[in-house]
């Protein structure tokens, strides 16, 4: 999984966050106090204008102050009710449906898919659900006159707002608690599967000549998998006693990867292979990251590796058959947290420059290696014997440390060597990696390579990703709850829309008018679109391209200024990013640290959102 | 023996001003701020503790507008509304204000029970408080038989009852009604007639706007009569409705003689004379002559 840029703990992102959001704060205030005193001004007078922000100033604070829990729920309950009898469950029943449908074109997609499905019909059968709940609400309530009941009670202008954001909420809470249980049963049955041995591969069995022969299951859910009984591919050959995740015991064969996922093989008495559920297409790996760095094809240190010509230029890439390495230094390594050896796991990609052996991944080696070899007595082991591997692209790799490893003595003997006392030092452990084959690269990332600690649930982590859902949909509703506060339901919606719209591509639209992306504004690209030119081509010089581009550059700002200020929705890289979707598609636990930033992020949103919300139906005359 | 004629009121004249309006005046303005109509021209008027108070007046005359702008509904072009002394933007006043609107604007998918504990609870009221002044409401407007039917069930008189008990939820010290006996049938009617007598005996002051003016001089103490949004008359009831230059005499005994001369001078005949009084008028028959010299003489107070 690719990660642009690592995550943040949380501790380092608290005091950043807070400051950012106490000088958002002071200067949103300072406009919004600006701006009900021109408006008063414009209204009354400059003389009254002071006195009414005064009051409304006056007023918002007295108000927090004398919020009832009792009415902020009852208008919460009142938006509850609301919805269920308005039949909003009708909604679930929609989702049960086409999750039925889609049992008949997912049939033998991997796990990537169905996750990836149920996700993305979650999230925008819920956020649509709540946008038109949440939009036509108070819309409804003003234009058929029931807000009178209302705001002639002593009800709070932020009860009103807020009892509405935590009504549509809980029915968007429940809503999707209910989708996750179903996704997660859909996603569970959907994977599920028993393979049995080819038929047609009994007989190598029955003539007891199997043994260095690669045999193959039947074909279930789209796909089989091969798989030898030697210990070739036995994990535990080797030395190799550190545990697989998953695994129900060590010293086990394993079939092939196939569609993201291996099962395990266990011998019946008489000698028939069987084989265990799918392993490996639900997890929840819990990495722990190094730092990389590189050097380059002299062993000179490299600031990064070298490009292949990719437009993405997140991974480095180093030539096979030289001295480019790429090192990995990890930290808080200690026998206590890894009394195994190293579970190492990575996702290298691989740049062929000739076809070489296609069916074969690519040689390389891990050399491990003390961080300081300079602090080290003469004589001492600075680092172990290369370990070979060939390079599997697009999958996680397992490729485990033992405790126990070689080395190459000075005379040119191998002795053995204990990680922890001979390697670590202070915490700290270098892995080098080189490609051996000449003409062959390993592009590689900091997140390619990690230590994967006891995963976590896989269940656990469908409900973490469901929780990012569920930040966005409280966003959806705040934002739809204020906006509906200004004005009625059909804008408000297409307001509320085009706000998570701009969120959702908050980066490109910074981008394009930062110029880091070629594109142009509206205008241009309509033109482009007509013309069928691409980006790239120079438009000529005239009066109206003058024009377009003036007006394009206007909607540019302003919306690049709305992406400042909408959440990002999208990208978890970004560490506002609130998709955290990407994290249980590709098999990886979401870390708690990025949760708790998402809905501190969430918090700190409803909470300004709200005030402007507050201030909407403060100063507006209800019965104009 | 002079006597007035009328029904007898509280001693609301002298009473503590609840709702009072100081130069209330309201425009309407569209999107870009130009004046659309003037809907309240600087309306002084003062609503006392214990009083019925009518506000009368033909569409498009400032009673709603003056109901909103007392309400918070609306903010005031100029001048002020203080209810219990608060602005009338104030939350606070509501603690202790009860108010039917004219088309009883509930939430149609709530039933009568929950229509009350819901606004119970807007009034920070404990679950038992709600519970029983839930049931003691529900009884008072005759709906206990329908208290489980959501409200989109109901028909116009049973909305109006359960409007009503939304508004006295709080057990209110001030009462406004807009157009209280709209919808109701003529039993209906009576019977909220006599409710808004018995919350005046109760010493509740009630607000109410009417197009009914018969219902507006079986139950105001006072009246304001509005038109094109200037304040036409206001007073007593039974003071407005007096004929101030006729004057009705009548006796009882008298000889045919003495009735001859009695047009002359009735004293010196030594009659028992009952009464010597002003003949009332009906208030529609009020209303319609002031709206009539309103037109006329636009700007100017009837009377």
């Amino acid at each position: 999984m690719a990660l642009e840029h690592p995550i943040i703990p949380f501790f380092t992102w608290l005091p950043f966050a807070l400051l950012l959001f106490v000088v958002l704060v002071t200067g949103i205030g300072a406009v919004v106090v600006l701006g009900i005193y021109l408006i008063a001004a414009v209204r009354n007078g400059p003389g009254q204008a002071v006195q009414f922000t005064r009051y409304v100033i006056g007023s918002a604070i007295y108000d927090i102050l004398q919020l009832s829990p009792r009415r902020t729920i009852a208008m919460a309950g009142l938006a509850f009710k609301e919805s269920i009898r308005r039949y909003v469950f009708m909604v679930f029943l929609v989702f049960v449906i086409v999750l039925f449908f889609a049992t008949l074109f997912l049939e033998g997609s991997t796990a990537k898919h169905y996750i990836g499905f149920v996700l993305l019909l979650s999230k925008w059968l819920v956020l649509l659900v709540v946008l038109i709940l949440s939009c036509f609400s108070l819309p409804a309530d003003i234009k058929s006159r029931t807000i009178y009941t209302i705001v002639t009670k002593p009800v709070r202008s932020w009860e009103i707002v807020l009892g509405r954001i935590v009504g549509f909420s809980a029915i968007g809470t429940l809503m999707l608690a209910m989708m996750c249980v179903v996704s997660y049963v859909f996603v569970r049955r959907g994977l599920d599967h028993q393979h049995v041995l080819e038929p047609e591969d009994v007989s190598l069995i029955a003539a007891d000549d199997s043994d260095g022969l690669v045999l193959r299951t039947d074909v279930q859910k789209g796909h089989r998998h091969r798989f030898s009984l030697t210990n070739e591919n036995e994990r535990a050959a080797d030395g190799d006693d550190v545990e697989r995740p998953g695994a129900a015991s060590t010293g086990v064969n394993w079939t092939e990867q196939v569609a993201g996922h291996q099962h395990q093989i266990l011998l019946a008495d008489d000698g028939t292979p069987t084989f265990g559920p799918p392993i490996g297409d639900t997890l929840a790996r819990r990495p722990v990251y190094g730092k990389l760095s590189f050097l380059d094809r002299n062993g000179d240190p490299a600031e990064k590796g070298i490009s292949v010509g990719k437009e993405w230029t997140y991974r480095g890439y180093i030539e096979g058959n030289s001295l480019a390495t790429a090192i990995w230094k990890f930290d808080g390594v200690s026998p206590n947290s890894f009394p195994e050896g190293l579970p190492l796991e990575m996702t290298i990609r691989v740049f062929r420059t000739h076809k070489g052996e296609i069916e074969q991944g690519i040689l390389g080696t891990i050399v491990v290696r003390h961080p300081y070899p300079e602090r080290l007595r003469p004589g001492d082991v600075v680092e172990s014997a290369p370990i070979s591997f060939r390079a599997d692209e697009f999958v996680g790799q397992w490729l485990p440390i033992p405790r126990r490893l070689k080395a190459l003595a000075p005379d040119g003997t191998t002795k053995d060597i204990d990680l922890f006392n001979d390697l670590v030092y202070d915490g700290e452990v270098e892995l080098r990696v080189r490609c051996v084959e000449s003409g062959q690269y390993f592009g590689m990332a900091q997140a390619d390579m990690y230590m994967r600690r006891n995963d976590g649930s896989f269940f656990g982590n469908f409900c973490k990703a469901f929780f990012g859902i569920w930040l966005k949909m409280v966003l959806v509703v705040t934002f739809s709850v204020i906006i509906s506060t200004l004005l009625n339901a059909p804008v408000a919606m297409l307001a509320t829309s085009v706000s998570v719209v701009i969120g959702f591509f908050a980066q490109d639209i910074q981008n394009i008018l930062t110029g880091k992306t070629e594109g142009g504004g509206p205008l241009e690209s309509t033109f482009r679109l007509f013309e069928q030119q691409n980006q790239i081509v120079p438009l000529g010089e005239s009066v109206q391209v003058n024009v377009a581009k003036g007006i394009d550059w206007v909607v540019m700002v302003l919306m690049t200024g709305v992406s400042y200020v909408m959440p990002n929705f999208r990208g978890y890289a970004d560490y506002g990013g609130l998709d955290t979707g990407d994290f249980l598609i590709n098999g990886f636990d979401i870390p708690m640290t990025l949760l708790t930033q998402h809905f501190l992020i969430t918090f700190g949103y409803v909470v300004v959102v709200s005030t402007f919300g507050y201030l909407f139906l403060k100063t507006r005359e209800i019965a104009a | 023996m002079v006597t007035n004629s009328g029904s007898t009121t509280s001693g609301a004249s002298t009473g503590e001003v609840v709702i009072e309006t100081r130069n209330l005046s309201k425009i309407y303005r569209d999107f870009w701020g130009r004046q659309k109509v003037r809907a309240l021209k600087s309306l002084d008027m003062e609503v006392r503790r214990g009083e019925i108070f009518g506000l009368l007046g033909p569409n498009g005359s400032g009673k709603s507008t003056t109901i909103k702008l007392i309400l918070g509904l609306l903010f005031p072009t100029s001048g002020e509304a203080l209810v219990f002394g608060y602005d009338s933007t104030n939350v606070v006043k509501n603690e202790r204000i009860g108010f039917l609107p004219e088309e009883s604007y509930l939430y149609k998918f709530l039933n009568a029970e929950e229509t009350l504990d819901f606004y119970g609870r807007l009034f920070d009221m404990s679950p038992e408080k709600r519970r029983q002044r839930t049931q003691e409401l529900i009884e008072m407007v005759g709906l206990g038989w329908a208290k489980r039917r959501q409200l989109k069930e109901y028909s116009k008189g049973m909305t109006r009852r359960i409007g009503l008990a939304q508004a006295l939820i709080n057990d209110p010290e001030l009462i406004i009604l807009d157009e209280p006996t709209t919808g109701l049938d003529p039993i209906g009617t009576r019977e909220m007639k006599d409710l808004i007598l018995k919350l005046r005996d109760e010493g509740k002051t009630v607000l109410m706007c009417s197009h009914l003016l018969a219902d507006v001089q079986d139950v105001c103490d006072r009246i304001a009569i509005l038109h094109q949004g200037e304040l036409k008359e206001m007073g007593r009831v039974d003071s407005l409705l007096q004929v101030t230059d006729v004057t009705q005499i009548r006796t009882q005994g008298l000889s045919e003689e003495a009735q001859r001369e009695i047009r002359e001078i009735i004293n010196k005949h030594g009659g028992n004379l009952l009464a010597v009084d002003n003949p009332t008028t009906t208030l529609e028959d009020l209303f319609l002559s002031i709206v009539k010299d309103s037109e006329a003489r636009p700007g100017r107070r009837a009377r």
